[in-house]
């Protein structure tokens, strides 16, 4: 098995890449003197990813099953998925995002004993029919906590208003009804097609030595036989145009909780998506970072406090800034975050601004890389969206003023939808 | 590694812990004071230094600074840590090595360290009145804001009810009506009287020149102090009958919290068989309450143990359907019994002791749970140490393990749920 190293001197950090022959693809960051050892296996496949073209043939699943299916590769008849890592001291979880399912562990101990562990339940479906009945009520249990959750409800009201009934507004978990639908030889076959060692990443990170590291993978994808990588397309929709009516709704909260959604044009390739990443990321520092007068007027009039917070995400599917937090008027704070941009649009950023928030924005990727799982999770979440998180520090440095004003000038203030949760019992 | 220790001249204890995985260097300023009645006096003053000092009168300007100084992190925490209420300023900046051309970066932030933890900004010989009533909004709004957490929330209802008028049943910003009695002035004095009394330790952590940062903080980080006080040594709680409370909101989960009280804490050398107990009775997936109460019966979303070794105490959360609050409390009584009877498999004991080593090994490499390490063993006197820890779990026997789940006592049972049943 082939790898290649990549150095990042300035950063004290490389990185190993491989392929195994049956298609896996293995990244290695060495962390010398880190105790802990880190490893994600992780597809391609999330919530959204309900429709494909499988060697031409539409291929249609219910909301939800990707989900799903992360709950049913950790059963076991033999022993629980769990409890193996358990009984080597480790710890394992496994998330599905919109975009992609990833399994982990987390140990000190026994590495290879869990490397082996982690490659083998993700790519041996061990589920049965009874199993995957009973999940169907552990599920609706998760649903109904999330449903619980104002946070959630008031989120999930911000992307339903940007994106009505496309894929990504729905619960990650589907609904509890999508539950029935979902059964053993569905997941069997989604398995199969989506979980193929060529579509998949292995990220590793610890004090280990990479020469033991790739040659025991390959030794252990050698054992395996493998179907051939089908031909998919993924019929991911392209969202409808347009916005719609704001969402509100009542739950036991002490204020109202706020949710802005503002929606920005699609990335055409995940090349693009990243890049764009990384200008918003300056971008929000500017515009509403600790440090921005229009961040500090709203905090000194108590428009906003510590629970406000932005994200953005940008795909070939759906992109979009979310402003979410508590405030007592939400109507207000969405006027105020929306005119503020308007007026960056029109007057356009200072280059003294974008300098201090470039210097904090490279302060904060380099700490960043102290942690072990954020940046293994990074450097697998960016490798299946066809980038190379390191290589991000070197784009960050050139960023410019006529980057950022450009994706201002594209961003279409009139995408905005508001969503609120209202307290019960408002007089 | 271990933590060296010097003390400045002032009498503030220095606590340095070199960890070179780091990239980053971290300072922590703790004042140790016991959580009592003027607990929201004192739970503003590290919000109301963060909002402006002598030379940056305001936030903005203040964090200008330290995004010039790459991104250089200013934070506050207040922890409850057993009956003291802990106030942190701390920062975290890059080490100069990532940077480019040759800076004095880690001087540069100490210089701004110094100026919010000794010279905030003042209106009238005192914090700015319009500071206090930001801030005192905040943290009314923060305490009202636990509704929107329903776990959360059933878990201070939980104490409340398991040692009302004890320090321990107060969160950590004081209640709304002492918040509602905070004043610039009585804030001010609170800041004065705490600098020059409260217990102080100052923490550094991660990659640093040893010289350098010593030098930086005795020149920096001193000030006029009566040493001598110490923070606050744990009391145990007094044992009672058992009570149920049970209350009502508009949820769909029920969220179950059992409290359980013991005399072992982290002072007693039974310290490392109640880490053991905890273990096998609720903090792993293979543990008895996850396997009993979750996957055996499917009663149970989330269900797990955790322990407040300051204290000697054992909570048990769980979020389950309101119609299965009684089943759910007897499988959870009949593992508790079996763990008092020693029913314990080699299986557990021996998952346990290793999932248990394999988190102490991990801690070596967190900076954070390094400090909270450093942090218990100034509360309780007693340190110990991840070899120690280590050492002492490699012994454990099932017999130690019944020993400490002899001792627990459950005290208050709290369930908040939606339905009838």
């Amino acid at each position: 098995m082939k790898y290649e190293c990549r150095e990042y001197p300035d950063l004290g950090e490389k990185v190993y890449i491989g392929k195994v022959d049956a298609g896996l693809t293995c990244i290695f960051l060495p962390k010398p003197g880190f105790k802990r050892k880190f490893a994600v296996l992780a597809t391609p496949y999330g919530a959204i990813n309900r429709s494909a073209l499988v060697d031409g043939e539409e291929f249609i699943t219910p909301a939800g099953i990707a989900h799903f299916l992360e709950h049913k590769m950790f059963e076991d008849p033999a022993a629980s998925i769990e409890n193996k890592f358990a009984s080597y001291g480790a710890s394992t979880n496994a998330f599905t995002t919109h975009t992609m399912t990833a399994y982990l562990f987390s140990t000190a101990e026994n590495f290879y004993e869990c490397l082996d562990l982690l490659l083998d339940f993700v790519q041996r479906p061990a589920f049965t029919e009874e199993g995957v009945i009973a999940e169907r009520s552990i599920i609706a249990q998760e649903i109904k906590m999330y449903q619980d959750q104002p946070n959630w409800a008031v989120y999930l009201g911000a992307l339903a208003g940007m994106y009505g009934d496309h894929p990504v507004s729905e619960d990650i978990a589907g609904k509890e009804a999508d539950l029935a639908q979902i059964d053993y030889e569905l997941l069997r076959k989604c398995h199969e097609l989506f979980y193929n060692p060529g579509r998949m990443v292995l990220v590793v990170a610890g004090d280990i030595d990479e020469k033991e590291l790739y040659g025991f993978i390959a030794k252990n994808q050698g054992q395996k036989q493998f179907p051939k990588l089908p031909a998919i397309k993924s019929l991911v929709p392209r969202p409808q145009p347009g916005v719609g009516e704001c969402f509100a709704a009542g739950m036991e909260v002490s204020r109202p909780l706020f949710c802005l959604g503002l929606r920005d044009q699609l990335a055409r390739d995940w090349q693009e998506a990243g890049r764009r990443e990384t200008v918003v990321s300056l971008f929000l520092e500017i515009f509403i970072g600790k440090n921005s007068p229009f961040y500090n007027r709203l905090y000194d009039e108590g428009i906003i406090d510590n629970s406000f917070g932005v994200e953005y995400s940008c795909t070939p599917w759906y992109s979009h800034f979310i402003f979410g937090g508590e405030t007592d008027d939400p109507d207000r704070l969405a006027q105020e975050l929306l005119g503020e941009l308007k007026r960056l649009q029109e007057c356009g950023i200072s280059q003294q601004q974008l300098d201090v928030n470039l210097r904090k924005l490279l302060g904060l990727f380099i700490m960043d890389l102290n942690g072990l799982e954020s940046t293994v999770m990074a450097y697998a979440t960016d490798w299946l969206q066809q980038g190379d998180y390191l290589t991000r520090f070197e784009e960050m440095t050139k960023l410019t003023k006529k980057d950022v004003e450009e994706f201002l000038h594209n961003l279409d203030l009139g995408q905005s939808c508001l969503s609120v949760v209202n307290p019960l019992n408002q007089q | 590694m271990e933590y060296s220790q010097q003390r400045l001249a002032n009498g503030t204890s220095l606590h340095l812990l070199p960890m070179d995985n780091y990239k980053t260097t971290f300072v922590g300023v703790f004042l140790y004071w016991p959580l009592g009645e003027d607990a929201a006096r004192s739970a503003i003053i590290p919000h109301v230094l963060q909002r402006g000092t002598a030379t940056y009168p305001t936030a903005r300007e203040l964090r200008a600074r330290l995004a010039e100084l790459y991104g250089t992190q200013f934070g506050i925490g207040l922890l409850k840590r057993g009956e003291n209420l802990i106030l942190q300023l701390k920062i975290q900046l890059v080490n100069d090595q990532y940077l480019p051309g040759n800076t004095s970066l880690l001087e540069e932030a100490l210089d701004i360290f110094r100026e919010v933890l000794l010279y905030p900004y003042t209106e009238q010989g005192r914090f700015a009145e319009s500071y206090i009533q930001g801030e005192k909004r905040n943290i009314q709004a923060r305490i009202k804001s636990l509704l929107n957490d329903k776990s959360r929330f059933a878990f201070h209802r939980c104490l409340q009810h398991l040692c009302p008028g004890r320090g321990y049943s107060q969160n950590q910003y004081g209640s709304l009506r002492q918040v509602e009695a905070v004043t610039a002035e009585n804030a001010w004095q609170q800041y004065q009287h705490l600098l020059k009394n409260a217990a102080a330790d100052i923490y550094v952590c991660g990659r640093y020149d040893h010289n350098r940062i010593v030098e930086g903080i005795g020149s920096r980080l001193q000030w006029p102090r009566q040493p001598g006080r110490e923070p606050e040594m744990p009391r145990l709680l007094e044992q009672r009958e058992h009570s149920l409370i049970q209350e009502r909101m508009d949820i769909n989960q029920g969220k179950l919290v059992m409290a359980l009280c013991s005399d072992i804490t982290q002072q007693s050398d039974l310290y490392p068989a109640l880490i053991m107990y905890n273990g096998i009775l609720g903090g792993y997936p293979h543990a008895k309450l996850f396997q009993n109460v979750r996957e055996k019966r499917g009663l149970a979303y989330y269900i797990g143990s955790s322990l407040d070794s300051i204290m000697g105490l054992q909570f048990i959360t769980a979020g389950i359907d309101a119609g299965s609050f009684q089943e759910t409390t007897e499988v959870v009584a009949r593992q508790l019994e079996d763990m008092g009877q020693g029913k314990i498999s080699k299986q557990e004991l021996e998952w346990t002791r290793s999932s248990l080593q394999t988190g102490l090994l991990q801690m070596y490499d967190d900076l954070g749970e390094q400090v909270a390490l450093a942090v218990d063993a100034r509360i309780s006197g007693r340190r110990w140490t991840i070899p120690s820890l280590l050492e002492a779990l490699a012994q454990i026997s099932v017999g130690d393990v019944k020993e400490a789940a002899r001792r627990m006592h459950l005290q208050t049972t709290y369930f908040l749920s939606g339905g009838g049943d």
